[in-house]
């Protein structure tokens, strides 16, 4: 059963490589939404003032 | 509460996948000559389809975005090829988990292999040459000649077993005259991954698409901020 170890390898690295996609695009994201939140709230506070 | 509209096809697609590995695993017949290896054939040719499918969509937006100098189109073919890049990457990892056991080796230089190498390096190029062009525009407007230049080496990625002699098997995933000697239930699973890899690879694509155009916005809503510092002073006087 050598070929096990190999066949349980490939389908490890492909759902790592799809997770690990998957969990930078979701760490971008996060980070340009708070960006977007910060570059929004001057001009909201500007208008309160 | 407005709901993502992708988050439904997700769960859907998680469903659909966990199923694909269920059946691979414990339903499909072990091949007579290759043994288990030969299920990582299951995810090693959806892989290699899905990156040929985001290369044509990198190829026609690319092709669009020339024309048309439509932002979006650029942002579909940069998603794209991130997408194609990961899956080639996919596939060229599989395939060498695959050969170790039954060629003995983990790489061979098959034309194949070789071309697929290529492939993946014309586009880790595009997407390093997008990181570091410093003109944004003048940047997508090059890599989008990349873009379809590097299109040429799919053909011939894909008909590489049937001009060259080489050790990569022939093409019998979606040959109809190969696949007739292929069981039942192997030619169903083999079906279904490439229909659900498909639909994986739409959902990354979508995703990317939206991380771009949201880069996009941060970019405007930052060069505005810094417009309106550098005329806020003046207008006070």
């Amino acid at each position: 059963m050598e070929g096990l170890g190999y066949l349980g390898l490939a389908y490890g690295i492909v759902w790592a490589g799809i997770a690990l996609f998957l969990f930078s695009v979701s760490r971008r994201q996060r980070a340009l939404e708070k960006r977007i939140a910060e570059l929004s709230t001057p001009e909201k506070k500007g208008v309160a003032k | 509460m407005r709901k993502d509209p992708l988050l439904l096809v997700q769960n859907v697609l998680a469903a659909g996948l966990l199923a694909g590995v269920a059946a691979i695993f414990f339903w499909v017949p072990t091949e007579e000559f290759q043994g288990v290896a030969q299920r990582i054939l299951y995810v090693h040719a959806p892989a290699a389809w899905v990156a040929y499918l985001a290369f044509a969509v990198v190829l026609v937006c690319s092709i669009a975005y020339l024309r048309t100098s439509d932002v979006r189109w650029d942002w579909v073919a940069h998603g794209s090829a991130r997408t194609g890049v990961l899956f080639t990457a996919l596939n060229l990892l599989t395939g060498m988990l695959w050969g170790r056991p039954i060629w003995g080796a983990y790489w061979a230089w098959d034309p194949r292999l070789t071309l697929t190498l290529v492939l993946f390096l014309i586009y880790v190029g595009y997407l390093a040459f997008r990181a570091n062009a410093s003109d944004e525009t003048r940047g997508a407007r090059i890599a989008a000649v990349i873009g379809i230049a590097g299109f040429l080496v799919v053909p011939l990625v894909h008909f590489s077993v049937d001009w060259w002699r080489g050790q990569h098997p022939a093409r019998t995933a979606i040959r109809p005259e190969a696949g007739a000697a292929m069981p039942p239930e192997m030619q169903a699973v083999l079906v279904a991954m490439f229909v659900l890899f498909t639909l994986l690879y739409l959902i990354l694509l979508a995703l990317s698409v939206r991380l771009l155009k949201l880069e996009s916005d941060v970019m405007d809503m930052e060069s505005r901020s810094l417009e309106s510092a550098v005329l806020r002073p003046r207008a006070a006087r």
